[in-house]
């Protein structure tokens, strides 16, 4: 979350997902968002920038009032903030999962009294750190008919800053020239027609539709960025020898280093509650290790911290790791920035490999790398200069859910007992939702895992199984009755099974009103297999026909048998998510297909009387 | 537990965070040097917890203690000068409590704080009116024997401001807490307030983890008038002590307090045990009345009338209206009374209601509180000289406590009586003159006679009720036909039309768009255009919201959340007193209500009986009395068009058909085959009343359950 800083300064303070185009009664017709950079006396070391922001609101149906807003923080003073007859306010920001950090908003109402009547509004800004000024989102909460933007640097950085547009809108220029007078470099984009935002479902980060400008310059290279990263680093531990005491502790029985590792990311994990504090610096700047384990609490940088000060006091080469979880498209090498990372973890170099530690992932399995860091680049701390790594992708199997349930079929219901193993990142949620819960509440959390949600399956003598880490897979169980499956038709009866697969509806997308792509969480993998022992007053009439389809989001198969000897029927789903991203032009057939799955799911058996 | 602290007399909206850069060190140890030298010996971190209540809690209160002090002190003001003397109140109300943390859970619960700056509002250069400051203080007893006190000093100041300095709340997280802890922390509240203000403690005795010792100690200057208010089964001392001269001392305790788990069709208003206590000063006058009609004392449970007498007072003397308002709608009245010379005074009322929200609502220039309304609505038919008696009124919902136990006006919702027909605000607009919510139906209600200026120490109350409603006045009926699309592409197309009365409009939230409401009545009195409000509203956005709750109404009406809508269209909003019935009709498709058995359909006709899904988890017992939204009655008549190809045998539908008739209600479904050979499925469930005993949970339960069970009813359709 250290980057928040930067995300915040143009964007709105609603979690942004997406943007679409509506009938606004509020619109604006021209937004001006003009960039100055300054430098020192040296002429090309940047120290500050100045941001004025001009917008000009219509109402096009009924007397409203805009809204004006901006980010601020330690770092960023708001210098004017005017428009006739509003009044700026000012108030305490609020991050979603931050406990505590120094952003703040102001607020500039603009009353726009008379309908097809401009109002003006604007706002000055000093940031005072030009590197946190990285990114300029080309939208606002309205439609914007015409957006100009403009970065303004003497002509001394002419070569050094240049800019980035990330999504570029339908209509748009871009735009380098020298000032008249040649003192200045001047960049304009002037983009046209953009829509306002709004909350879609399941849709990516904004940053991966929607447009954006990002400044570089700053930093000509990831090496340099990565030698700014560093300097938030502080190095030397006072408390060094608790740090030590406590490896030394945590490892006594490990007789090699992987069970050291294991052992210390495992305590960490259990022990380190998530709590960001992120005022000025602390946004960036690590909590020494020490003070980590004194406090039982830290943000990423904090837990990654104390897995790096653990395991290299034991001499394992542990380092601080930058990252940019899977809201951000870029990698650091292509851009290196601050607005590229949002994250800290902990790497572990080994002989053969480098070993990836989030310390924020609560309890989980070794080697669980959670879905929004796989694949992402890494800067890994390494003396003056980093190393550029990359997360490793993991295979969706490393997600299964294997839900296994043997069935008996008596008086129009279904009963009998429910197994579900999960690894990966269904074990992971669970073991953290079941530490979240009070005693109370751990059985809901179960039944309505066990249950998909669904309120006609009942379930009781819920237990669990080697749901801890490393404890292999973990094993929910219970037992399981379906009521109201048998719908008599004369001389047979239709036996509905399709409550007792997965509700695979939940990964369909919901299209109403949508305008852009969509997500799923991870890539993952889930197999069904039941078993329904028929009673003697049943036999089988014919099975269903076996069910196959694939496509680049997922594999799925539906295969029905019948086991004479026993009057039972056996049938199993396989569901593999191989792909989580659905370009907003596939989402039709992604969901068709899916579709097509759940209407197989749901075929009924037939049966006869006997 | 809940804590919540009210102040009345003084306009304390506009309070000032002061400008600051953290909490008040000063403040912090000077009340951490009070609670932690605190002599009470529940506060025991090894306090054994044997009781069966505590076994499996994630967390244990060990105790809760609450202290409370106000003491009153001369002021510059307290020379009497006229009819004003004027005394500085201090309030110090301390909540301690010690916490065994059991399970990760409670460490999250636990391990979180913040508290509030101070606040002031000034009554002059220099001087306060009022002030508020809260501090925070934890220790934490580790298994080992060992207590570490929280460094406060690692508080974190949340700032607003534009240069950052206003202190907005402090935060502090506790550091190295563990399962097997003892937390014991406290929260300090400081309050100053000068003259006859009047303040507000609430206490709820039970909260989400058991409590082994509870404990109020308060001590009161006795020029304070205290009321001590107690609910819902909490059985506490009536009597205070004097312990020493010019102090009221007040003291109870409980012990061995389960955790509290609020079920459904529950209110914790009317269920749940809770303690308000209320610190009057009462003495000082700075306005010439008192803040209270009471003398100075303590009243421990205060009967109703005393409270009554305040509202009464507060009707003649504090409700204000803007100039003019009531001659506006006094005239609209007068207009409709010209025009229909014929209206009864059920009419005219109705007329008057309708007159007063017209013009109230499209008031430009002001606001107007739902005082305000029942006030310019009782001077109104007062001018009217109705036959009928026109009375003010208050009473409570039943989410909140016995109007006869309030202990405060704010507490209290104000309406008119005419005659039988009780008149008040409703936020939604959707009820016609005269009906209520149901949450107020047959509820208690003081009823004031006079006019509304004469009610200034006036004694002529009464208690009366507002009516109850039956079953049939509070109706949904739903007309719902479905048919295949050719293709027979696991699609169902359904088009319906829902008709509600009374209460069961209220589902319907905020549907009726205020324009439309003001037009509607502006034609009712045949108010000319140009002299109709003025009041600009964004038509677009409101069409826009309205179409989305009314596509909205298919996962309400049947559990369909996916459904695609192809028209939703509200037929009447119910608002106006010839045509209070509201309707609207939806029409559109909804995937996966049927499948496949070789060519045979099987259909979930029950699904388009009702949504019944919050009805499939009850458990089998319960502990405390059922509290409905009031009788009603809904039916389903769902009609199934059978593709020419297809037949459905009327053998096969017998399961569809049920009857459970319990005290508790009904529920009743039917099936039959038209001529055509289509399916007529119907279903009716009935809720006669609004309370029922918790000993009547099984009947209420089998009605709940069988329409739980027809949700997932099939039927199959042959293939010819």
């Amino acid at each position: 979350m250290f980057l928040r800083r930067i995300l915040g300064l143009i964007f709105s303070m609603l979690a942004i997902a997406a943007v679409a185009a509506t009938d606004s009664n509020i619109v604006i017709t021209d937004y001006h968002n003009d960039y100055y950079v300054e430098v020192a006396k040296d002429g090309v070391t940047p120290v500050k920038i100045k941001n004025k922001q001009t917008v000009t609101y219509m109402a096009t149906r009924t007397p409203a009032t805009a809204i004006l807003h901006t980010y601020y923080d330690d770092f960023i003073t708001v210098d004017k903030a005017k428009a006739k007859g509003g009044k700026p306010i000012y108030a305490k920001a609020k991050s979603a999962g931050v406990f505590f950090d120094d952003s703040r908003v102001c607020y500039l109402p603009v009353p726009l009294e008379k309908l097809f009547t401009e109002a003006t509004a604007t706002i000055e800004l000093t940031i005072q750190k030009p590197e946190f000024c990285d990114l300029v989102y080309l939208f606002d909460i309205y439609p914007v008919k015409l957006y100009h933007f403009s970065l303004h640097m003497p002509v001394s950085l002419k070569d050094r800053f240049d800019i980035e547009l990330s999504n570029p809108p339908a209509e748009y220029e871009i735009n380098k020239s020298l000032s008249p007078d040649g003192k200045d470099y001047i960049i304009t984009v002037v983009a046209k027609n953009l829509p306002e935002i709004f909350r879609e479902e399941d849709t990516p980060s904004v940053r991966h539709f929607a447009p954006y400008i990002t400044i570089l310059g700053c930093f000509s290279n990831v090496d340099e960025l990565y030698t700014r990263f560093n300097s938030y680093v502080e190095r030397d531990d006072p408390g060094y020898e608790t740090v030590l005491a406590k490896a030394k502790e945590l490892t006594v029985n490990c007789t090699d280093d992987i069970s050291k590792i294991d052992s210390i990311q495992k305590w960490v994990h259990e022990n380190i509650r998530y709590v960001a504090i992120e005022n000025g610096d602390l946004g960036h700047s690590p909590d020494l290790p020490s003070k980590v384990l004194e406090k039982r609490f830290g943000d990423c940088k904090g837990s990654a911290s104390l897995i790096v000060g653990l395991l290299k006091s034991l001499g394992i080469d542990a380092r601080l790791t930058w990252i940019g979880t899977s809201s951000i498209p870029e990698d650091w090498s292509s851009r290196p920035a601050f607005s590229t990372g949002n994250h800290m973890i902990a790497s572990v170099i080994l002989s053969d490999t480098i070993l990836y530690i989030d310390g924020t992932t609560g309890p989980t399995d070794f080697g669980f790398i959670p879905s929004s860091i796989q694949g992402k680049q890494t800067l890994i701390e390494n003396g003056d200069n980093c190393i550029i790594g990359r997360v490793p992708v993991l295979d969706p199997f490393e997600n299964t859910d294997s839900i296994v349930s043997t069935f008996n079929l008596d008086d129009n219901m279904l009963s009998g007992m429910i197994s579900d193993y999960v690894s990966g990142v269904y074990k992971a949620a669970m073991i953290n939702v079941m530490r979240s819960l009070d005693s109370k509440s751990r059985d809901k959390a179960l039944i309505s895992k066990l249950s998909f949600g669904r309120k006609n399956v009942r379930l009781s003598s819920v237990g669990t199984d080697g749901l801890i880490p490393d404890g292999g897979k973990g094993l929910i169980k219970a037992e399981i009755t379906v009521p109201n499956v048998i719908t008599d038709a004369g001389a047979k009866a239709y036996l509905s099974v399709a409550t007792t697969f997965p509700n695979l509806s939940l990964y369909l997308i919901d299209t109403k009103d949508r305008h852009h792509p969509a997500t799923l969480s991870s890539r993952k993998h889930i197999v069904c297999e039941n078993s329904v022992t028929l009673p003697a007053v049943y036999a089988m009439d014919a099975l269903p026909d076996n069910f196959e389809l694939n496509n680049k989001w997922f594999h799925c198969s539906i295969t029905y048998n019948y086991v004479t000897d026993s009057n039972a029927i056996a049938y199993k789903l396989v569901f593999t998510i191989n792909e989580t991203e659905i370009a907003f032009e596939d989402i039709k057939t992604y969901n068709s297909d899916l579709k097509q799955l759940i209407k197989a799911l749901s075929q009924n058996i037939p049966l006869l009387k006997q | 537990m809940r804590r919540l602290i009210t102040f009345s007399t003084f306009a304390l909206s506009v309070f000032t965070a002061l400008a600051a850069s953290g909490p008040n060190q000063k403040f912090l140890k000077e009340t951490a040097k009070k609670v932690w030298s605190m002599n009470l010996e529940q506060f025991n971190p090894q306090a054994e917890l044997n009781d069966s209540m505590f076994a499996d809690a994630s967390a244990v209160y060990i105790a809760v203690y609450e202290s409370i002090s106000a003491n009153m002190e001369d002021s510059p003001f307290s020379q009497p000068m006229r009819d004003m003397y004027i005394y500085e109140n201090n309030l110090n109300h301390i909540v301690r409590k010690m916490v065994k943390i059991n399970d990760e859970s409670a460490i999250e619960s636990f391990s979180e704080f913040t508290f509030q700056p101070l606040r002031k509002q000034e009554a002059y250069a220099g001087h306060s009116a009022f002030e508020s400051e809260e501090a925070f203080g934890a220790r934490i007893y580790k298994p080992d024997g060992t207590v570490v006190d929280v460094d406060m000093s690692a508080t974190l100041a949340e700032t607003s401001g534009k240069k950052g300095k206003k202190n907005e709340r402090f935060k502090i997280a506790i550091p190295g807490l563990e399962v097997g802890d003892v937390l014991d922390y406290y929260r300090y509240f400081r309050f100053f307030f000068l003259g006859n203000q009047k303040v507000g403690i609430t206490s709820d005795i039970m909260a989400k983890y058991p409590i082994k010792n509870y404990t109020l100690d308060a001590t009161f200057d006795d020029r304070y008038t205290i009321e001590v208010n107690s609910y819902n089964g909490l059985d506490i001392p009536t009597d205070y002590l004097r312990e020493k001269s010019g102090e009221m001392h007040y003291q109870l305790s409980f012990e061995d307090i389960r955790a509290f788990d609020s079920p459904k069709w529950f209110s914790p208003g009317r269920q749940m045990p809770f303690l308000k206590i209320y610190i009057i000063d009462n003495i000082s006058r700075l306005f010439t009345r008192a803040a209270s009609a009471r003398n100075k004392g303590m009243y421990v449970n205060l009967v109703a009338p005393v409270i009554m007498r305040e509202i009464s007072e507060y009707f003649a003397e504090d409700v204000r209206l803007p100039d003019g308002v009531v001659r506006k709608v006094n005239s609209l009245v007068s207009d409709y009374r010209k025009l229909n010379p014929e209206a009864n005074d059920r009419e005219i009322a109705d007329a008057g209601w309708l007159a007063t929200i017209y013009t109230t609502v499209s008031d430009p220039e002001n606001s107007y509180n739902e005082w305000q309304v029942a006030s310019i609505y009782k001077d109104v038919m007062d001018k009217q000289k109705l036959e009928t008696p026109v009375c003010l009124a208050v009473t409570s919902s039943r989410a909140d406590v016995d109007i006869e136990k309030i202990g405060g006006r704010h507490r209290a919702t104000p309406f008119v009586f005419v005659g039988e027909v009780p008149y008040m605000v409703d936020q939604n607009m959707s009820l016609a003159p005269g009906e209520v919510t149901g949450d107020f139906l047959g509820e208690k209600a003081f009823i004031f006679n006079g006019k509304r200026e004469e009610l200034f120490k006036n004694s002529d109350m009464k208690i009366g009720r507002l009516p109850k409603s039956t079953v049939r006045q509070n109706s949904e009926v739903r007309d719902i036909r479905l048919s295949f699309p050719e293709d027979l592409s696991e699609t169902v197309n359904f088009e319906y039309t829902s008709s509600l009365s009374g209460t069961m409009k209220e589902v319907m939230g905020d549907i009726v768009n205020v324009p439309d409401y003001l037009n509607a009545v502006a034609d009712y009195f045949n108010i000319p255009e140009k002299k109709r409000h003025k009041r600009k509203y964004d038509i677009v956005a409101l069409n826009n919201a309205n179409k989305e709750i009314l596509e909205s109404m298919v996962e309400a009406d049947f559990g369909i959340s996916d459904a695609h809508i192809d028209s939703a269209k509200l037929l009447n909003e119910g608002f106006m007193p010839a045509s209070p019935v509201m309707q609207y009709s939806i029409s559109g498709s909804a995937d996966g209500q049927y499948s496949f058995a070789g060519d045979d359909i099987i259909f979930n006709i029950g699904r388009f009986g009702g949504n019944f899904s919050d009805y499939k988890d009850l458990k089998d017992d319960r502990e405390v009395d059922i509290i409905t939204s009031g009788p009603s009655i809904v039916r389903c008549n769902v009609t199934l068009i059978v593709p020419d190809d297809y037949y459905v045998n009327l053998d096969e539908l017998e399961g569809l058909k049920k009857t459970v008739n319990t005290k508790c209600g009904l529920f009743f479904s039917d099936v039959k085959l038209s001529p055509e050979g289509n399916v007529e499925y119907t279903i009716q469930i009935r809720n006669p009343s609004s309370i029922y005993s918790y000993s009547q949970w099984g009947d209420f339960l089998a009605v709940k359950r069988a329409a739980a069970e027809s949700a997932s009813q099939n039927i199959v359709l042959h293939k010819k």
